[in-house]
């Protein structure tokens, strides 16, 4: 099962959000979904999964647009933001509603409380977890229909290392089942880790849809002897034409602030 | 489309959303126990005072909305905002997204909430409605005023005002899927709730007939309407008529809203 993009455009007022952007997203592997903040990565998500309308171009999952899929949690599992949950629902009982609606059963719940860690405190309210904790019940959400596409914005944020080594381990292991795994981040030592495959995209545009090993071996100015000081160099010229903003100024390329995005605001 | 299967489910999901809230279950009380509570203190007092009055008091007496007026329309309050809530409260956290991303024709998400909304509160209402009728009747028995379900208009009156307050819960509801902040929801709601028939009678007596509070009254009472009053009320056939015209837009512009906006 694929996901396929193509020509989409999204305008927010006056500002495209998205520009005719075409890219397919193959299953057995991890396709990793790279850019700089404000680079359209969730806005593209959020138009595959049926949640914002394009203004032109398709999204497409096994070739057909999201709301029309029958039973939506049985073909695709999503995360998309998991702090987006009622602080007064129990876990089970926030995954239960979403098993109702598409008709899965409700022993799917401890099941996939259990394979995200999260047997213990199934019963607790989601208001009292970690972020960590709210990444891996989206995760039990994602994993509720046993979907054979997993689309994940961000999904490393606010884990711990043991949780992100986890996820790593888990993403893998899904793409070896076969599972098309799109899994967006801005943390390229993660995705160096983890995808196969990479999209990447900078306001709103495609600027690279490789396999790692090419997206790095196509930057040949590249100088750096460490492979993930080289993907970043490649990803840093990669996206210096399409950032928002000027970090060389802020805080040295490449250097990492303690938000850890490696990103600064600052005035052109 | 709506289908049967679809909608069936994602009835059965948002029944599991609004029981697995503990706030659910305290609001139906309090707004249950609030309601009765304060139609106790009101007939109570309508027994005690009843002695001093003079025969046209008397007679202007009606023993149903005697229990109603003002008590009832706490509950109106407590469910209104928990129709309010049931919408606004997925906007505010985010889960709205997950909500649609489960049920992505929307349409099914706005008719399973109006559903469980409608029928939890029509629960609740018919049950205050019947509790405040049976405890009222036997408070005022020493009057001779008290009267049966039997009584021409009385069972009318106490399923209208049940009725009334599950409408009152899915007007909430259609408010809080358009107007999407839980704040900004509450106050629409209790404008219209509470401030519409000054408005609207300040405009004309014909205005004044489509007002809730104004609409609440004939539904809630049995005697026929006093000459001011007829110039202000709607007749009952009208009143109930207005009531289903106020949740067909509001849930009406929800099932709008939810279609063209992005989620």
């Amino acid at each position: 099962m694929t996901i396929e993009v193509r020509e989409l455009t999204k305008r927010f007022g006056g500002t495209v959000a998205v520009d005719a952007l075409s890219f397919t997203v193959r299953p057995g592997r991890v396709t990793g979904f790279l850019g700089p903040n404000g680079a359209g990565k969730s806005t593209t998500m959020r138009i595959i999964l049926g949640l914002d309308a394009a203004d032109s171009g398709t999204a497409l999952v096994d070739g057909r647009p999201y709301a029309e899929l029958r039973h939506p949690l049985k073909q695709v599992g999503a995360l998309l933001d998991a702090t987006a949950v009622h602080p007064a629902r129990s876990a089970a009982a926030h995954l239960r509603v979403l098993a109702a609606s598409n008709g899965i059963e409700a022993a799917r719940v401890p099941q996939v409380l259990a394979r995200t860690g999260l047997a213990e405190v199934g019963r607790r309210r989601v208001g009292g977890f970690s972020l960590g904790m709210k990444q891996r019940l989206g995760l039990a959400a994602a994993l509720l229909g046993d979907p054979p596409v997993l689309m994940l914005d961000e999904p490393v944020n606010g884990l711990d290392p043991e949780g992100v080594h986890w996820i790593r381990g888990l993403l893998k292991e899904l793409a070896r089942e076969g599972r098309t795994v799109f899994v967006s981040s801005h943390l390229l030592a993660e995705m160096a880790l983890t995808a196969d495959h990479l999209v990447v995209i900078g306001r709103g545009r495609l600027v690279a849809d490789a396999s790692l090993a090419d997206f790095v071996a196509a930057d040949t100015a590249a100088s750096a002897s460490n492979p993930l000081m080289a993907f970043e160099e490649a990803y840093l010229r990669a996206t210096a034409g399409v950032v928002d903003f000027d970090t060389s100024q802020a805080a040295g390329v490449g250097s990492v602030t303690p938000e850890g995005t490696g990103e600064t605001r600052t005035q052109q | 489309m709506i289908t049967a299967p679809t909608t069936g489910r994602a009835v059965h999901a948002e029944w599991i959303k609004i029981r697995s809230l503990r706030s659910t279950w305290l609001t139906a009380l309090l707004a249950v126990a609030a309601a009765v509570g304060f139609a106790i203190l009101a007939y109570r007092s309508n027994a005690h005072q009843w002695p001093t009055w003079s025969a046209s008091q008397r007679a202007a007496y009606d023993p149903v909305r005697a229990g109603y007026a003002g008590p009832v329309e706490l509950a109106v309050l407590a469910l209104g905002t928990l129709g309010v809530l049931s919408a606004s409260g997925e906007y505010g956290t985010g889960l709205i997204r997950a909500t649609f991303t489960a049920t992505p024709r929307r349409a099914h998400v706005v008719a399973a909430k109006a559903i469980v909304v409608g029928g939890f509160t029509l629960v609740l209402g018919e049950a205050t409605a019947f509790t405040i009728f049976e405890v009222g009747q036997h408070l005022i028995s020493s009057t001779g005023a008290q009267v049966s379900l039997s009584h021409p208009h009385v069972a009318r009156a106490v399923a209208g005002v049940g009725l009334y307050l599950a409408a009152c819960a899915l007007i909430g509801l259609g408010l809080g899927f358009v107007i999407r902040r839980t704040a900004g929801a509450l106050a629409a709601l209790f404008g219209v709730l509470l401030v519409a028939d000054l408005l609207l009678g300040s405009i004309s007596d014909t205005a004044a007939k489509v007002a809730l509070p104004t609409v609440f009254a004939r539904i809630a009472g049995i005697l026929p309407p006093s000459p001011h009053q007829a110039r202000i009320e709607p007749s009952v056939p009208a009143a109930f008529a207005i009531l289903a015209g106020y949740v067909v837009l509001s849930v009406g512009a929800a099932f709008l809203a939810v279609r063209q906006r992005d989620a």
